[in-house]
């Protein structure tokens, strides 16, 4: 049995159409895929293809119309701090400092103040903030501010780290950066991590797996098993060819869709 | 340096339009009096103790009314926005009660209470209650959402997260509403006390209207905007340290 497994999820969304009736619509059709403990798999389309929307639902935020999901053989019903969600826009507490918002998920009765001090300083460091613990959010680079949320993530010891287009407004040095980082970061904790992103390079130098979807309604296109050595060189003909099937994978699916609509 | 001269300015072309009008407007100095002369009433009542008296007892209302609002403005809008069954239940009733000027109030309170301190209180309480109250649910309802995951995958407590995530994210909307509030408590303040009560900075404009003392009256109505100038340049301070503490400029 694999340790994540995606069964048959389908999801409706209920809304009021322009002429005020009720419509449904098919944000997901019968997704279905399995996840290894300590694999790395990036859900990569276009934006409004469903892939957020399976991310919550895989995280527990939201619940599928069918199907369920199921981690290490428990369905999951609601979020919980073995599988942390990192989001796009960080979700820091901007009225709390760096330690403080990396404490917030160890302030409860399992941890003393002491305790909690020490093990945010702890992913503090390995995130590469030493320095700047009293910081404010708001005085942080969008860079270091995901940087703070991957290590209040992390401090309270997932097994899985479910990443919402966590590097989406970052400019690409310091997207390239924290990838590698990220990178060496999960390895060294063998976290489980399932990464929704819709840069092709990003999850091809990313993943174990690629899992491409298509939209309207949200379905799987294909899974690639990326299988590039690591250190990754964005550069290289194997990391090229990648990249250019992935492309006219995703592309070919757009334009179907367009002659769809012709 | 700037600002200081143009205040300065300003106060000086306000004051010679005024002597200028009591010039050309011949209503005689009891009915319009000079600046000079309300400068003089000023001294009166302040040589007199007549002044400290009413700002004392306006004081005194105004505080426990104004705080009374922001506590259960800020407590029942947290409630009533957390809570969709209260919010759905209590929403009608309070915009329909919303637009009541607090002063409509006045007689009711009157007749129900009797005079003294509690009817000026129960006005300001009312003038501030409602912008705190509407902010406070709105804000709740507007809340990002990524907060309210984030505290759910953190395994936070409901209550936990109404105290220490909702309520702190939502603060500077709120701190505005308080700014706000504040402006508007102190002006129901002095229509409070022109009816019910007998002290007060109301009380002392209705007086000095009985004594026909217009230049007590005009006196009065300054110190009534100096204070209420110097309470918004005080909680403007508040707020401000408050944004910037979020980040927010």
């Amino acid at each position: 049995m694999a340790y994540i497994e995606v069964n048959n999820i389908s999801k409706d969304f209920q809304r009021k159409s322009r002429d005020g009736r009720q419509e449904t619509i098919h944000v997901l059709d019968n997704i279905s895929f399995e996840i290894n403990k300590g694999e790395f798999v990036c859900l990569l389309g276009f934006s409004g293809c469903g892939k957020s929307t399976l991310l919550n639902i895989m995280a527990g935020f939201e619940q599928p119309t069918a199907g369920n999901v199921s981690i290490d053989g428990a369905v999951m019903t609601k979020p919980s701090p073995r599988y942390v969600t990192i989001f796009q826009h960080y979700g820091l507490l901007p009225w709390r400092s760096v330690k403080r918002n990396v404490e917030l998920g160890l302030e409860n009765n399992a941890f003393s103040k002491a305790e909690r001090a020490v093990i945010s300083q702890q992913y503090i460091d390995l995130v590469g903030l030493n320095g700047l613990e009293h910081q404010f959010p708001t005085q942080l680079s969008g860079g270091q501010q995901q940087r703070v949320a991957i290590a209040r993530g992390l401090a309270v010891n997932p097994d899985v780290l479910f990443m919402d287009e966590p590097f989406g407004a970052l400019d690409p040095i310091t997207r390239n950066k924290l990838q590698d980082d990220l990178l060496s970061i999960v390895r060294e904790q063998q976290k489980t991590v399932v990464f929704v992103t819709h840069d092709i390079e990003e999850a091809v130098y990313l993943a174990d797996r690629v899992i491409v979807m298509q939209s309207g309604p949200g379905r799987i296109g294909k899974i690639y098993d990326v299988k590039i050595q690591r250190p990754r060189d964005r550069n290289s003909s194997g990391f090229g060819l990648y990249r250019k099937d992935i492309y006219n994978k995703l592309f070919s699916i757009k334009e179907s869709n367009i002659e769809y609509y012709i | 340096m700037k600002a200081t001269l143009y205040t300065i300015a300003s106060f000086a072309i306000a004051t010679a339009l005024w002597q200028l009008a009591v010039v050309l407007g011949d209503f005689g100095s009891a009915l319009f009096p000079a600046p000079l002369d309300v400068a003089k009433a000023f001294a009166e009542i302040t040589g007199d103790g007549t002044l400290a008296d009413g700002v004392a007892a306006s004081m005194f209302r105004f505080v426990i009314g104004y705080l009374l609002s922001v506590v259960a403005g800020i407590g029942l809008g947290l409630l009533i926005g957390n809570v969709n069954i209260l919010f759905r239940l209590t929403n009608p009733v309070i915009q329909m009660i919303r637009p009541i000027a607090p002063v409509a109030w006045m007689p009711f309170i009157v007749l129900l209470i009797g005079i003294g301190d509690t009817p000026a209180i129960v006005i300001i309480f009312l003038a501030g209650f409602f912008p705190v109250l509407l902010t406070t649910t709105r804000g709740v309802h507007t809340v990002d959402e990524t907060y309210l995951k984030v505290a759910s995958n953190y395994g936070i407590s409901r209550l936990k997260t109404v105290f220490s995530i909702i309520l702190p994210a939502v603060f500077p909307q709120i701190a505005n509403s308080l700014h706000i509030a504040l402006g508007t408590s102190w002006i129901f303040l002095v229509s409070g006390e022109m009816v019910g009560t007998q002290s007060g900075l109301g009380y002392m404009i209705i007086d000095a209207r009985n004594n026909l003392r217009t230049d007590i009256l005009l006196a009065t109505m300054i110190v009534i905007g100096v204070i209420g100038f110097i309470l918004d340049y005080l909680i403007g301070k508040f707020e401000k340290k408050v944004l910037s503490y979020y980040g927010i400029h």
